[in-house]
């Protein structure tokens, strides 16, 4: 038994690990730039967004390098063939995204950088020029150069250039600038003369090296041994040294962020765990034994209550038993708990308890009613048995009968439901954390979901799925536990 | 026996029993405020979000700020508000001194050093203030009295909202507690811009950033400054706790001028409550002194509660900004100005503003709040819900539905395109989900098909940045400084900027440009009437209403006035009519 636990734990490393990558590959696909949302905020709640001053491009390069986004995210990438392995480099999205679709189109590298820069230089020529005299059809032509992307065929980029002509001869703007336009019809027509398609369906393969984001997140990019740079600006230590990085919106260490929301989690979810079995055991026992109509009572009402769901439940109940103009019960909310000074301990734990009897019954009362329903089950099989009627035939006592023979044997499937139970309760509920206000792992998620905090949510991620197999590993052991028949070890012969 | 029915009332008179004791309503001299999120750092040159403004008003001061009633500019670490001194056609001084009076936690006076370590603070590179930095831009040089330390001078650009940028933007920060060391105090501003490697490499300069970075959350990260309260704790998520500073230097006086002296509460509690149920629930039983943004539906359904009614005074406070549609401008079918002005004939505003927001906002015709009576051109009238128009505008543009599965078609460019638009909305918004609705009904009686197409709000906010839309609703805050419309209607801000619509021709353009360095009224209004005229004609945007923000506050505050400013009202000014006289 002791080997199998010692192997377990030991596939948790490249379980662990293969996790993580995962994780990081799926953070790649998510629209939204978390560095333009720490710089520009706006205000979802209100879906009000504040007309600011445009953030300069070196605020963003700072920014983006602050945030260590200013690497490529792993050790390789794989693209089609037209993506050099310094796209990566261009720190503007908006950009970025435009060059990558003109490679693609036209497939050689440095013509559509030569293209590019003969784009800006012509834009930037047109926009210098804006404090003197001006005319509608300099802003014209600054809206055709806008609007060579999409898409970047070579049909509409020689429409648009024909129109550009156009514009700036009618414009009287021809002189300026003839030999920027000139410059970018040539960029042009270099690009479309050494165009390959072909590059689109070859596979690119690039190596990064371990100057990237992952490896600077799970390994650290501090020295292992030996004393590090003092000049140097480092990203951290690594998960793997236990340096989760620091939260991009709050900055604290994320670490520190989900101790904090952790203790209030783990205070509900471990009282959730032992009344959802300590009161299933009650309940299951009682309605699978002997025959009485009210028995069913407590099933029926608490299968009603798993029909329904938590959010509509909590809201329910607050409006009906926090409400003075109803039944003043109970509090609105967790957070605004308040324990006068020098109470007794006694008084302490009432006030505890009041503003935790909802957001626990939210909790438990979905789990229970299943839990209970598998015991009954389980139970009611277990009476069925040969050895059931062997101990009765034996005159062993009924409720010894019960208790030790029946229970062990109708353990079985709630054990199962434990490798689930654990990582759903001990990672919060994002829904009852909201409406009882419980600081806790659920909510702190769910902000950081919405504010794509990457360091808090890759870390809670892995933290919920390191619960996971814990839960997987402890149901295991009460399996042996509750039934000698499972064995984990190769059988001897003989 | 107990029978069931017993059993649960004595389970009801047992936690009646143990509720806790009603608070004592205000007799400790604590305000609560009701908050959904915390801010996400409070340090004034580097936090960006709304939530912290109001915490930011209490714990820190600015030269000039403006006053919450009369909106005009009023000095408070400044004497007074300086008269700009014009040096040539392009750039101004402002000169401000500090009060005698002022000073920090510590005693010490607060000085001009002070003033020119925040800007260059803000300017300093690794600073997280790329916001403000924007702001800054205009200043062109410090300088600073020989022999008078209180006294300091900002030449800056001719532009409009100089005295905001220089005065009413940044609070002032104490040198003493962020620098030390003195790392870019010796510094002058040429040198913060122009060769910024340099700082990096000075004694203290890392110790400094790692100050003004820090978010604030921990006690040792607390920000520190001139405000009548200072931060006494911060529980993540929870809340945030105030706390006025005892013998604080404005207490001497005299507040009629300006409210922002005024410090009554001792404490003013910030409750962090996400679930707006149970927020309102716990402003029933009094665990709350004040909520605001509360929607319509809800403030609807507070009013016609007794125990609320009781106890708060409703308030429905005008915001400085507004809700529109935006229509791209360079889209094949939008591109034709008749469709943009249909379209703003199929807005059924009126039923948006009964039906959906309450009846509290205001019609407007263009950019200007009307609430800025100098500048909104009134002769103008917005548009309204008129099909009859809508459907002459599309017939005479061509629009006509030729094979009568109701929805109109015109050829464009040789190719026959139908009359079909898309709706985005950041998904989660009732309310604009609703408007597209309404949109979608008015504009099929017209022929014209309306696709709704919600976006998660990060992604919302990148559609529209890129112009990938057609029509567009969203909302705009404004702060209080003179409104700048380069950023909204300038053409050089189709690309990257708040120019959603891609508006702008050469003559706006100048429009926008001399109204950023024109300081004269009249001549500003009427740059601000042709402007408004232009919008009105293209229609880049529609209108819908003027923002409000609907507030409860507890009637123990007696009759409070509500402010323009955000959030509407002002913390520390709250006076329960028992707390003793200060």
């Amino acid at each position: 038994m002791l080997r199998y636990i010692l192997q377990r734990l030991l596939l948790f490393v490249p379980t662990f690990f293969g996790i993580s990558v995962f994780v990081f590959f799926l953070s790649e696909q998510v629209p939204g730039d978390p560095v333009k949302m720490q710089l520009k905020g706006g205000d979802p709640a209100q879906g009000m967004n504040s007309p600011q001053q445009r953030i300069s491009d070196q605020a963003y390069r700072e920014m983006r390098q602050r945030m260590g986004w200013d690497v490529p995210p792993f050790y390789f990438s794989i693209s089609d063939g037209t993506i050099p392995d310094t796209l990566h480099r261009i720190p503007d999205p908006k950009k970025r995204e435009r060059v990558q679709r003109l490679a693609w189109e036209y497939g050689t590298w440095e013509q559509v950088q030569a293209f590019m820069k003969a784009r800006d230089r012509l834009l930037q020529k047109l926009k210098k020029g804006t404090s003197g005299k001006k005319n509608d059809e300099k802003i014209e032509a600054k809206r055709t150069l806008y609007s060579f992307f999409s898409p970047p065929t070579p049909e509409k980029i020689s429409q648009k250039l024909q129109d550009l002509r156009r514009i700036l001869n009618k414009g009287h703007l021809w002189n300026d600038h003839s030999a920027s336009f000139q410059a970018l019809e040539g960029a042009f027509h270099a690009m479309v003369q050494n165009r390959c398609e072909w590059k689109r369906y070859l596979p690119a393969f690039h190596w990064h090296g371990s100057e990237n984001r992952y490896h600077n997140w799970f390994f650290g990019d501090r020295p292992w041994f030996g004393t590090s740079d003092a000049d140097k600006e480092y990203a951290g230590y690594g998960v793997i040294r236990g340096d989760l990085g620091h939260s991009f919106f709050q900055g604290r260490p994320v670490g520190k962020i989900l101790w904090d929301a952790f203790s209030y989690t783990f205070l509900f979810g471990s009282i959730a765990i032992l009344l959802i079995y300590g009161g299933s055991l009650l309940i299951g026992v009682y309605t699978s034994v002997g025959r009485h109509p009210l028995k069913e009572g407590p099933q029926t009402l608490l299968l009603l209550l798993y029909s329904m769901p938590e959010f509509w439940i909590g809201t329910l109940l607050i409006t009906l038993l926090a409400d003075p103009d109803l039944l003043n019960l109970f509090p609105a909310a967790y957070t605004l708990m308040e324990i006068p000074e020098g109470a007794p301990w006694w008084q302490q734990g009432l006030i505890h308890l009041q503003h935790m009897i909802l957001p626990l019954f939210c909790f438990t009362y979905g789990s229970l009613a299943y839990v209970s329903r598998q015991l009954k089950g389980g139970m009611l099989d277990a009476f069925r048995s040969d050895h059931m009627r062997s101990a009765i035939a034996r005159g062993i006592p009924r409720g010894s009968r019960i208790w030790k023979h029946a229970l062990k044997n109708a353990l079985l499937p709630i054990i199962t439901v434990f490798g689930t139970l654990l990582p759903y309760l001990l990672s919060g509920s994002v829904i009852i954390e909201s409406i009882f206000s419980i600081p806790g792992l659920g909510r702190t998620t769910y902000q950081a979901l919405m504010a794509r905090d990457y360091p808090v949510i890759f870390s809670m991620l892995l933290f919920s799925s390191l619960l996971t197999m814990i839960g997987t590993l402890l149901s295991d052991i009460l399996y042996a536990w509750a039934d000698p028949r499972i064995a984990y070890r190769k059988k001897e012969k003989g | 026996m107990v029978r069931p029915l017993e059993r649960l009332l004595i389970l009801v008179l047992f936690f009646s029993a143990c509720q806790s004791p009603e608070p004592q309503k205000g007799g400790d001299g604590t305000v609560r405020v009701h908050k959904t999120s915390e801010p996400a750092g409070l340090n004034p040159i580097t936090s960006t979000g709304s939530e912290a403004l109001e915490i930011q008003n209490c714990l820190f001061q600015k030269l000039l700020d403006h006053h919450l009633y009369t909106e005009e500019l009023v000095p408070v670490l400044a004497e007074e508000v300086p008269e700009p001194e014009i040096l040539n056609d392009s750039t101004i001084r402002l000169t401000y001194r500090i009060r005698e009076e002022a000073r920090w936690d510590n005693g010490d006076p607060i000085r001009a050093k002070d003033v020119a370590f925040t800007i260059k603070a803000a300017l300093s590179p690794g600073i997280d203030a790329q916001v403000k930095k924007g702001y800054l831009s205009i200043i062109r040089a410090i300088e600073r009295s020989e022999d008078d330390p209180k006294k300091i001078a900002f030449v800056c650009d001719r532009y409009i909202r100089a005295l905001y940028s220089t005065g009413a933007e940044l609070a002032i920060l104490p040198a003493h507690v962020y620098d030390p060391e003195g790392a870019i105090s010796s510094l002058k501003l040429r040198t913060i811009r122009e060769d910024p490697d340099s700082i990096k490499k000075r004694e203290g300069y890392k110790e400094m950033r790692d100050r003004l970075n820090a978010k604030g959350i921990a006690p040792e990260d607390h920000p520190k400054g001139s405000g009548p309260y200072r931060l006494q704790k911060w529980v993540a998520k929870e809340k945030l706790v105030l706390e006025r500073k005892k013998d604080h230097w404005t207490q001497k006086l005299d507040t009629t001028p300006n409210p922002y002296f005024t410090a009554h509460p001792k404490r003013i509690l910030h409750l962090i409550i996400p679930d707006k149920t149970s927020a309102l629930k716990a402003l029933k039983k009094e665990k709350l002194d004040v909520i605001d943004h509360l929607s319509a539906d809800r403030f609807g359904s507070l009013k016609n509660s007794k125990s609320i009614e009781e106890h708060f005074h409703y308030k429905v406070a005008p915001q400085l900004g507004y809700s529109y549609l935006t229509l791209r401008m360079d889209d094949p079918i939008l591109q034709d100005r008749s469709v943009r002005k249909a379209l703003a004939c199929l807005v059924p505003k009126e039923r948006i503003r009964s039906d959906l927001t309450g009846g509290h906002g205001k019609f407007l015709v263009g950019p200007v709040h009307p609430s800025k009576e100098r500048y909104y051109h009134d002769a103008l009238s917005p548009y309204r819900f008129d099909l009859e128009k809508a459907q002459k505008l599309l017939d005479r543009a061509g629009w006509k539905d030729r094979n009568g599965d109701g929805i109109r078609e015109k050829q464009i460019q040789g190719e026959p395109k139908k009359l079909s638009l898309s709706f985005l909305y950041n998904a989660g918004s009732e309310t604009r989900k609703k408007v597209g609705v309404l949109l979608k009904e008015n504009s099929k009686k017209a022929g014209i098909r309306i696709k709704l197409e919600p976006a998660e709000w990060s992604i919302y906010s990148q559609m529209l940045e890129k112009g990938n839309f057609q029509v567009a609703i969203g909302g705009f805050a404004f702060s209080n400084a003179p409104q700048d419309p380069r950023q909204l209607f300038h053409s050089s801000a189709s690309d990257g900027g708040s120019n959603y619509a891609g508006f702008g021709s050469a003559r706006t353009d100048s429009l926008i440009d001399s109204l950023r360095v024109t300081l004269d009224p009249e001549e500003r209004k009427s740059y601000w009437y042709a402007l408004q005229e232009a919008i009105h004609q293209e229609v880049p945007m529609i209108f819908l209403q003027t923002a409000v923000n609907r507030l409860a506050i507890n009637k123990r505050f007696g009759e409070v006035k509500s402010s323009r400013i955000l959030p509407g009202f002002w913390a520390p000014g709250l006076r329960d009519t028992s707390w003793a006289e200060p």
